[in-house]
């Protein structure tokens, strides 16, 4: 059926056949609206059955009329039901309301009625018809929704509390079931009135509460109305409740019109506060004299209690002082607070350990360390109602802890700049601890994996060998010491002064503290001073040896002549002679040599620009008169004739000694002997090369070349043998170099040179 | 007591040859005196003679092969028949060890060679 009831009555003669009117009643019935029609004509009512029932009226016996169904309706809403009935039936006004009518048992409901008129083809209203619904559950609802909002919008929780609603001028108070099961009571039992709790509730908790009440409404809402109160339960004990509630409709005049709230059961809560309060009271007595202060914060109404030893502690002296958590968190050190009150929500919310350390400030502006323990306690639902614990003055175990703390920092930052390898291991020669000097002898992608390894493998097995020979040594006697050359991996060679210590862990294990000093450098320098020195021995000794042995050999040989002479042999005496005087010019030389050693061991030469050709023409020329210098071809190539900036002495005794030699040893049996000197420069050297083809040195003897006191030329010996030692060190002084090359006939100098930018 | 025949002086030193020389012609003019200048030069001659000398007077420091250097060629001889004297400039003791390690060093002279050196030479052969 596509129409309406009211477009059936339109469409249709009215009194339809009796099935179809029957089928109506039905749905009707099953949608649980009741029907009810007026004729105008002759001011007749008529109800369904379910209008009956709504009203808990029996069809049978009830008479529905005009005249008396407005008593069914609740007092407050009677004037407003007869209006719209009137209206309706004077000029054919539809309407639509929501009234509560009020039952016979006495109960009050929710009901919604629909109406509009019906005309005759005259345009003659001819009657009235309206549905009529019980939608008390559906308004409750509303009205629950409504106070949990309010309630939410005030604060206040109302989640497993109950509820009330009070329509102040109609005397009519509705409590959710919630507070009747409180007091123990099932909500039938009790009217939806005020005196139904007044009569229950304690008479100095009643005046409170009027107390509180009058004060609200006289502030317009701005008091608050909250207040514990004690009510008789059923079973004669005591229960507390905590009332809280708010008008929420006013009239034009100010009046309060409605008001709701909720009541929370307390009872449980209070006993602990009491019980809590008792051991509190017990505990502090315990504890007086003692380090420890107290604390109670009573969440739900904000009160924070501080012991006397806790106000002691942050020196508040005024014993009268009352906290307050805004207190506490305005106290807080700022870099504490976000985590202690992050701590005190973990606690309370998920019930997560509170124990705390942080700093409070003290009355005269310094903080105090705290080290806090405390508990909450929830309510059966869950809410927290207190928080309470003690604290400790930690201050001077924390400054302690500190200054360890700046001391470690310290350690580890002497650890971290040190350039020693510090390292410690254990009794299994892994690596515990190590500074960043010893992890960087590894390579990059190998340092995650010193710590915890003994990373014997990274080194030679005959190296570790050694070392961890040097670690059982240090677990067994308490200390070692060595000097060790250590291939790392990071390839470099070093000598390293290690020292080991044992010492005892915290858990009585042993340990050995490792610290190897870096004295590759150091070794380097004794070395090249061992070799100094012993050169020194070997000079002395030679000195001595090639002074002594010209001057003994001249005097005997003096002997010799004076006996000649004596026998009138003046010719062989002369020829004596001869050999004992060239005798001592070679020992003139030999001590020039060695003044000249001397010298340039320790004298710093200035550097001077040098133009190297002039130096070659100027030492031809001082040799010109030497033996064979007529038979010698000299041919002097200069690829590189730019000045070069060097000690001039150094390299004069170079070219010196180096011609000089070239003539000296000259081979007499070739038909033409020559020396050739060339520069050439390569790169940022230059390369002077002395080639001749003289008597060359023999193979043997080439390893000796520059060394002390050698020479190699047996027969043609008049050298002091000290030439090529004073070339080397001339050339060592310069940054230069020489270098003998093998030739077939004869002997290659290359002296090579830096060139200065 | 063997007589000496020949002596080889091996010596960088003119000065030396001379002293040497004339401190054997003052013990026996009859010896038959060979010089060298250096150890190789020594071994060279050695090599052609058909009648080794009976002693050798050898310096140590030389140029060349000096005389360390001579022992220990002079060693790997099938037979060294020669007896070898040293001179030295200087009583070095390292020295005098090394050289009387060697069997035919009988032995260590500190120059100059004086004519009193010659006999007590003879009577070690």
């Amino acid at each position: 059926m596509d129409y309406t009831y009211e477009e059936s009555l339109e469409r249709q003669p009215r009194m339809q056949t009796y099935q179809e009117l029957e089928s109506l009643k039905h749905a009707y019935k099953l949608a649980g609206l009741g029907y009810w029609s007026i004729e105008l004509e002759t001011e007749q009512l008529y109800w369904s059955d379910e209008v009956f029932y709504i009203h808990g009226l029996d069809p049978e016996t009830y008479i529905p009329a005009l005249d008396n169904t407005a008593d069914l309706y609740h007092p407050h809403d009677k004037e407003k039901a007869s209006t719209l009935l009137q209206k309706a039936m004077a000029h054919g006004e539809a309407f639509e309301y929501e009234l509560r009518i009020v039952r016979t048992d006495g109960s009050t409901r929710y009901v919604r009625s629909k109406a509009e008129c019906f005309y005759d083809d005259g345009g003659r209203a001819v009657s009235i018809f309206g549905i009529f619904q019980d939608i008390d559950d559906e308004v409750k609802e509303k009205h629950r929704v409504e106070i949990a909002e309010i309630a939410h919008k005030t604060h206040i929780d109302g989640s497993g509390d109950g509820y009330w609603d009070w329509h102040i001028q109609d005397d009519y108070e509705y409590m959710s079931p919630r507070f009747w099961e409180i007091l123990g009571y099932l909500p039938e039992e009790k009217p939806h009135s005020p005196s139904a709790w007044q009569d229950l509730i304690f008479e100095d908790d009643l005046n409170v509460a009027l107390d509180n009440f009058n004060k609200h409404i006289n502030s317009k809402g701005q008091h608050p109305y909250e207040q514990e109160v004690r009510y008789r339960h059923k079973n004669g004990s005591t229960v507390t409740v905590l009332c809280r509630g708010k008008v929420i409709e006013w009239d034009d005049n100010g009046n309060a019109l409605r008001m709701v709230g909720t009541h929370t059961d307390i009872t449980y809560l209070k006993a602990i506060e009491k019980e809590l309060r008792q051991s509190r009271e017990q505990y502090d007595l315990a504890v007086t004299g003692s380090s420890v202060g107290l604390w109670d914060w009573n969440i739900a109404q904000d009160t924070l209690y501080w012991s006397d030893r806790f106000k002691e502690i942050i020196g508040i002296r005024d014993v009268l002082h009352t906290a307050s958590f805004a207190e506490f968190e305005q106290r807080l050190h700022p870099e504490d607070r976000p985590i202690i009150l992050e701590a005190v929500e973990n606690h309370i919310t998920h019930k997560e350990p509170y124990d705390v350390e942080y700093r409070l400030q003290h009355d005269d502006g310094h903080y105090v360390w705290i080290h806090a323990r405390g508990q909450a306690i929830w309510n059966r639902r869950g809410k927290p109602t207190r928080m309470a614990g003690s604290i400790d003055d930690i201050t001077i175990q924390k400054n302690s802890e500190i200054i360890l703390e700046k001391a470690l920092d310290f350690q580890k930052l002497l650890m971290k700049v040190n350039t020693d390898l510090i390292f410690v291991k254990d009794e299994k020669h892994r690596i515990v601890e190590a500074n960043e000097s010893f992890i960087g002898l590894y390579p990059e992608e190998q340092r995650d994996k010193v710590i915890g390894y003994t990373t014997v493998e990274d080194y030679d097995p005959d190296e570790a060998e050694a070392f961890l020979a040097e670690d059982k040594k240090a677990f067994r006697e308490g200390l070692s010491e060595v000097v060790e050359t250590i291939l790392f991996p990071d390839k470099t060679q070093r000598t390293l002064l290690t020292k080991k210590i044992r010492f005892e862990g915290f858990n009585h294990e042993e340990f050995i503290f490792c610290i190897a000093r870096d004295i590759t450098q150091l070794k380097k320098i004794e070395d090249e001073l061992l070799k100094a020195n012993g050169e020194l021995e070997e000079f002395a000794y030679r000195t001595s040896h090639d002074l002594r042995s010209p001057l003994i050999s001249s005097k005997k040989l003096l002997d010799i002549i004076r006996e000649n002479i004596e026998q009138g042999d003046i010719d062989t005496s002369l020829s004596y002679l001869d050999i004992v005087i060239d005798s001592l010019r070679k020992l003139e030389e030999l001590v020039s040599d060695i003044l000249k050693i001397t010298k340039l061991n320790n004298s710093e030469l200035e550097l001077t620009s040098v133009d190297i050709k002039a130096l070659i023409d100027d030492s031809l020329q001082k040799f010109s008169h030497m033996d064979g210098y007529e038979d010698i071809h000299f041919y002097c190539q200069y690829d590189y004739d730019k000045p070069l900036i060097l000690q001039k002495e150094h390299l004069i005794l170079v070219i010196e000694n180096l011609l000089s030699n070239a003539i000296k040893y000259r081979d007499g049996s070739k038909s033409e002997s020559f020396v050739k000197v060339e520069t050439e420069r390569n790169g940022n050297q230059v390369s002077v090369k002395f080639t001749d083809n003289g008597l060359g040195i023999p193979e043997k003897s080439r390893r000796k070349l520059f060394t002390m006191f050698k020479r190699f030329h047996p027969n043609t010996a008049f050298g002091s043998g000290l030439g090529l030692y004073m070339v080397k060190k001339s050339l060592d002084k310069m940054g230069g170099d020489i270098e003998y090359n093998d030739v077939e006939q004869g002997t290659q100098f290359v002296v090579t040179l830096p060139l200065s930018d | 007591m063997k007589k000496i025949s020949t002596i080889l002086i091996v010596d960088d030193n003119k000065s030396d040859h001379i002293i040497s020389q004339v401190a054997i012609r003052k013990y026996d003019a009859s010896i038959n005196v060979l010089t060298a200048y250096d150890g190789q030069e020594a071994l060279d001659l050695l090599e052609t003679l058909d009648t080794p000398p009976d002693v050798i007077l050898l310096d140590i420091n030389m140029p060349g092969m000096d005389g360390h250097e001579f022992l220990e060629e002079y060693s790997k001889e099938p037979s060294p028949i020669s007896i070898v004297a040293m001179l030295s400039t200087s009583n070095q003791e390292s020295d005098k060890e090394k050289c009387l390690a060697y069997s035919f060093v009988k032995q260590y002279i500190v120059k100059p060679l004086e004519e009193d050196d010659l006999g007590v030479i003879a009577a070690l052969l």
